[in-house]
């Protein structure tokens, strides 16, 4: 579901203790990064943002147009609303906003968590998060 | 007069480990810096209760 390995087995390993969330940073120098997020949104809006997700973290780098049309065929997506909404850009705005709040955050690579506010920069081991994501487990029950 | 030098060793080594006990907790302090990051109308997965709230920044390509 995460990037990486380490996040999907947290996300099995914590069920019902984290909950997840996606913000864009499409790097603006890379051919697909905006078309590859305006196509995970406008899965979204067909409720199977989490089927896009996966299949654009597999795929990358392979993310022209046609290939995503293809992945939202494979996640079983209207295809005529899907191409429709990322050839409008339609989540530019949302995009942009993501970006705006990842610059306000002093952010310039990717992947950059955040734990409950707690950054972590880049994919790190399943130890490293397991430790944060205990302390704040911890915390949360004092 | 030996003697005397060991004992008087002692306490600046108890000193040496405050320093470090000292640093490592503040150095501790600043991994522990929260950043504020809305979570908005971003796609999410799992309880919006959760203890733990991971928000991830990512580029597909």
């Amino acid at each position: 579901m995460g990037v990486g390995p380490a996040v999907d087995k947290l996300l099995k390993d914590y069920r019902g203790k984290i909950r997840l969330v996606v913000k864009m940073n499409p790097y603006k120098y890379r051919d697909f990064s905006h078309t590859a997020a305006e196509a995970a949104l406008a899965a979204s809006d067909q409720g199977k943002f989490w089927e896009m997700h996966q299949l654009l973290l597999k795929k990358s780098p392979q993310l022209d147009r046609n290939s995503l049309i293809k992945y939202a065929q494979e996640s079983g997506l209207d295809v005529k609303r899907f191409t429709e909404s990322l050839d409008a850009k339609k989540h530019a705005n949302t995009i942009e906003r993501d970006k705006q709040l990842a610059i306000s955050l002093d952010l310039y690579e990717t992947p950059v968590f955040f734990i409950n506010g707690r950054k972590v920069t880049g994919n790190r081991a399943y130890e490293y998060f397991k430790k944060i994501i205990d302390e704040e487990i911890k915390n949360e029950k004092r | 007069m030996g003697d005397h030098q060991i004992k008087k060793g002692k306490p600046m080594k108890k000193f040496f480990v405050l320093i470090i006990l000292f640093l490592a907790s503040s150095l501790s302090f600043a991994q522990d810096k929260r950043y504020e990051a809305p979570v908005g109308d971003s796609p999410g997965y799992g309880q919006a209760n959760a203890p733990v709230t991971m928000i991830e920044f990512i580029d597909y390509q």
